[in-house]
């Protein structure tokens, strides 16, 4: 054996391994004169928070949004203010049970919490887990983007569409609305999630249903549609042509076709469903400071122009740009999309309208009796 | 009986000579400081978490940290089960749990005796086949056959299409499951059945021979017999993992046509909110079938003597198949090919393509297609590099502390006659019936409330997956050690040699393949385990396969697929360098 060789190579590695995992928070961030964080003349962060965030030097976000998109995010928010960056990132359902779990136990690290689904994290307010905090232009948002105490922040205004793979469908013959969608020709050709796949899908279901009525849910279903339990498969499907036209997730598709992916995006002429990506910060967070500073960050029109772009979708300050299309070509405006906000349910209306989605498209699923 | 060495004395007799009340109580420590110790392990790894499991099966809410008890006892969980959905999927379960099982049996049975007892031709190539779908993951593998047989644009769909043949394949159904689980799930029972094989002495087989039966003769009345024992006991650990597996019904059942257990539990916990009550009394079915299992097992093994190998000389002759040779070998050809060939060609293509809208079967050709773009971001990414050290560090962990305990286990099992020994053999393979999701939760909740903070290191993983991994190594070395005669550890002792130094210079070098290939199944194992890693790793501590899922929710395809090639790659590696423990002498 030659030990020294191998000592030296262990060493070289666990040193290469030791750079990997610290990272590299080395870029410069933005200050202005006093202190405080100021970007594009925009000042984000008082001088005292922003100093109090970086000694405090990390962040841990919780989040459900899709990871590489939330990742870019938090890289842009690490550039800015110099702060480290971890993320967690599950499934709403996922990250909600991993929360409960851990705050019971005093060992939930999280700094901020985002989950698309409001009744969970609802659930999360009510059991103290999450903190209140105004930011500091909380007149300037919409009041339905934000709550009233500061315990919730829209992020990301979601917004189902309809996608089409353009490969199968010539752009003259694709559906143009949700009424289009119940067309014969699309019989066995059609894809979604179905009601359980998460809290955009729900929204999306109970749009159609108040829109047209049940019978949309019947004919839908007559349409035998290929049912999948998530954007990421759905998406997949779609690319491949397997399916030729999904109700998809924007923010999805738009990532699939920057990745090369022959989609095209409809933006149906008789409105779509929106709902909220909900941000809050963690009764327990062990960055305080730092979380507020990400909150700032986020509800600041320079924030929503970063999720803007890095995310595709629509940002909740009204001041902040609207995305693009992924050729580069502006997107319509929110207002022009004829969004429709759903209300969060309870919890029995919500399991009475499951039982009906699962008895209208036949699905073999545990919903509770 | 000479009493040559106190210490084989006091472990063999039961009845003790009446002896100062010194002796008595040293008696007793000897005879229990190994069980004690061992309950107290198997304790915290399998009965605790278990016990979490079952009672929250009773309760109207679970027990998390910091409200233990909370809510109240409840039968509706178990009343759940009769619910519409809940009888359709154990139907469902069982009906494919057997078809599978029992394909698996015939399709890695009948290979591991062409390798390991017949002339069939390049029978190294023939291991191979029987082999290589172990290293690929059910996840990676669903989702590549989802890519091939798509009722729509699947590969195999596509080449019909062009060759004008009116034939398609779908396997988003029931008979695509079975067929698909049975193909990934065959080398365990080509494994246990060949390592078994190998150790088997042939002088049974030729005294028949000698009377005048003839090969098919031999092996039903001979060979088969022999190897019940494997067979049974590697049939069902086979059919627990084949019902328990989630991720190929769930990929490929989505639309809801196939409805398992596995995917109704993971619907039930990843519900919003979760529901894991239900989820647990769920998985007390499974549980229940499991002990069935092991009770059925042992008493079959209990009334005969499957001792083969005695230490007299054991040299396997093997069958000649004259006629049959070829064929066979093409049967097992064409098991490489689906099994092995067909997915990887569709995870290189998934892999390279930029568009994943293949018009043709001529496009899957066209290089002008493909960039390695995602690749070079992928290995670039320093969390990605993260991840490939935790794996590493995971599995060589869990293999090293799986084999020491599960060696321990085993021979006190079936080898002393310790007290207790029935208790861990239970416990021992009680895990195997728990669904790898439902233990993941247990296991959250069980050392979120310790006071041992492992919680959030790559510690709790081992720990989690040496507790999961207790029924396929305790089993796969109490297979072989039970086909050990005890003389031959017993001469060694009656000539002098220590209790341990008997095992070391007899028991070990004869379990020694199976003991080797034992820990490279566990680091392949641990390589591909999602679903118990999935609740308890945090940024820093993802594994291969969580990363792996994770990617899966993102619709970058290629992506997830060059990350199924690493992780097949690096179990390749492995088995390249195991393939001697793997493959065993003689071939």
């Amino acid at each position: 054996m030659r030990p020294n060789i191998i000592r030296t190579s262990l060493a070289a590695a666990a040193a290469a391994v030791l750079l990997m995992i610290t990272g590299c928070g080395s870029s410069a961030p933005a200050a202005g004169p006093d202190g405080a964080l100021v970007i594009d003349g925009e000042t984000i962060g008082t001088a005292e928070l922003y100093r109090a965030a970086q000694d405090e030097g990390t962040l841990t976000a919780y989040l459900s949004y899709p990871t590489d998109v939330s990742q870019a995010i938090l890289d842009r928010f690490s550039q800015d203010t110099g702060i480290n960056v971890e993320l967690v990132r599950l499934n709403s359902s996922g990250l909600y049970n991993r929360i409960i779990a851990e705050a019971g136990a005093n060992q939930l690290p999280a700094d901020v919490i985002s989950l698309s689904e409001a009744g969970l994290y609802n659930d999360l307010r009510e059991r103290g887990i999450i903190a209140a905090h105004k930011v500091a232009n909380f007149a300037d948002l919409p009041a339905d983007r934000r709550a009233g105490d500061g315990s919730w922040y829209s992020v990301i205004n979601l917004v189902t569409t309809i996608a089409y793979n353009n490969k199968v469908v010539p752009a003259d013959q694709a559906p143009r609305s949700w009424a289009d969608l119940l067309d014969p020709r699309w019989v066995g050709k059609i894809g979604t999630n179905h009601i359980h796949a998460g809290g955009a899908s729900y929204t999306t279901f109970t749009f159609l249903k108040d829109k047209y009525g049940l019978d949309y849910w019947r004919d839908l279903a007559a349409q035998k549609p290929l049912l999948t339990d998530g954007v990421g498969a759905l998406t997949d499907q779609l690319s491949r042509g397997e399916i030729a036209v999904s109700i998809n997730h924007l923010g999805t598709v738009k990532t699939a076709i920057e990745n090369g992916q022959p989609l095209s995006i409809v933006y149906p002429s008789d409105g779509v469903p929106t709902s909220q990506e909900r941000l809050g910060m963690s009764a327990t967070a062990p960055h305080p400071n730092a979380a507020k500073l990400y909150l700032e960050w986020t509800q600041s029109v320079h924030g929503g122009n970063v999720i803007a772009e890095a995310s595709g979708e629509y940002p909740t300050n009204p001041k902040a740009a609207p995305p693009r299309e992924a050729d580069g070509r502006p997107s319509p405006t929110f207002e022009q999309l004829g969004g429709v906000s759903i209300p969060t349910p309870d919890s029995a209306t919500r399991e009475e309208q499951i039982r009906l989605w699962d008895t209208t498209f036949s699905y073999t699923s545990p919903a509770k009796n | 009986m000479s009493t040559a060495g106190s210490a084989l004395t006091m472990e063999r007799t039961d009845a003790e000579p009446s002896l100062p009340a010194r002796s008595q109580l040293f008696a007793v420590i000897r005879r229990w400081w190994l069980p004690s110790i061992l309950i107290v392990v198997l304790g915290l790894l399998v009965a605790y978490p278990l016990a979490i499991l079952i009672y929250a099966s009773f309760r109207t809410r679970a027990p998390a940290p910091g409200e233990a008890f909370a809510g109240e006892f409840t039968l509706a969980n178990y009343a759940a089960i009769l619910d519409s959905s809940n009888l359709i999927a154990v139907a469902n379960s069982a009906m494919v749990g057997i078809l599978a099982t029992a394909a698996a049996a015939v399709l890695g049975g009948g290979l591991a005796w062409l390798v390991a007892r017949t002339d069939v031709p390049l029978p190294r190539l023939v291991a191979f086949a029987g082999l290589t779908p172990l290293f690929i993951s059910p996840v990676v593998a669903a989702i590549a056959w989802s890519t091939l047989a798509s009722p729509n644009r699947g590969y195999l769909n596509l080449l019909f299409e062009d060759l004008g043949i009116d034939f398609r394949v779908d396997v988003y159904t029931l008979p695509g499951v079975i067929l698909v689980l049975a193909m990934y799930y065959a080398p365990y029972m080509f494994l246990y059945t060949r390592n078994s094989l190998n150790l088997m002495n042939s002088e049974l087989e030729e005294a028949a021979l000698i009377h005048g039966g003839n090969r098919w003769h031999v092996l039903r009345h001979v060979t088969i017999p022999l190897l019940t024992p494997t067979l049974l006991g590697a049939s069902a650990i086979t059919l627990v993992l084949v019902v328990e597996n989630f991720p190929v019904p769930q990929i490929l059942g989505a639309n809801g046509s196939v409805v398992l257990i596995p995917s109704q539990i993971y619907t039930l916990m990843q519900a919003a909110p979760s529901r894991p009550t239900e989820a647990s009394a769920l998985g007390m079915v499974l549980l229940v079938l499991m002990i069935a299992l092991v009770a059925f097992q042992q008493r079959a093994m209990k009334r005969r003597s499957f001792v083969t190998v005695t230490g007299k000389g054991a040299r396997a002759s093997l069958t000649r198949l004259r006629g049959w040779r070829w064929p066979l070998f093409a049967v097992a050809m064409v098991y490489l090919l689906l099994a092995a060939v067909l997915p990887f060609f569709a995870l290189i293509q998934t892999a390279l393509r930029r568009s994943q809208y293949v018009a043709g079967i001529g496009d899957l050709f066209d290089a002008g297609q493909w960039t390695i773009d995602r690749f070079i971001r992928l290995i670039g990414n320093s969390g990605f590099q993260n991840v490939l050290i935790n794996t590493a560090i995971v599995g060589l962990a869990s293999a090293v502390v799986g084999v020491g305990l599960y060696s321990v286990l085993a021979y006190v099992v079936a080898r002393t006659n310790l007290p207790s020994r029935r208790a861990l053999h239970q416990l021992a393979m009680a895990p195997a019936a728990v669904p790898a999701l439902v233990i993941g939760i247990a296991f959250l909740w069980a050392w979120l409330i310790l006071p041992i903070p492992i919680y959030g290191t790559l510690a709790i993983l081992v720990v989690a997956y040496v507790a999961r991994f207790v029924p396929q190594g305790f089993s796969s070395v109490l297979g072989n050690l039970t086909q050990i005669h005890d003389d031959m550890e017993d001469s060694a002792a009656m000539a002098g040699a220590g209790r341990i130094r008997s095992i070391t210079w007899v028991t070990v070098p004869l379990v020694r393949s199976g003991l080797v290939s034992m820990a490279l199944l566990m680091i392949v194992l641990t390589l591909r385990e999602l679903s118990t890693s999935i609740f308890l790793f945090t940024s820093r501590t993802e594994v291969i396969s969580v990363r792996l899922f994770q990617a899966y929710e993102t619709a970058d395809m290629a992506t997830v697929a060059w990350i199924a090639l690493i992780l097949s790659a690096a179990l390749f590696v492995l088995a390249f360098f195991g393939r001697r423990a793997l493959l065993g002498r003689g071939i």
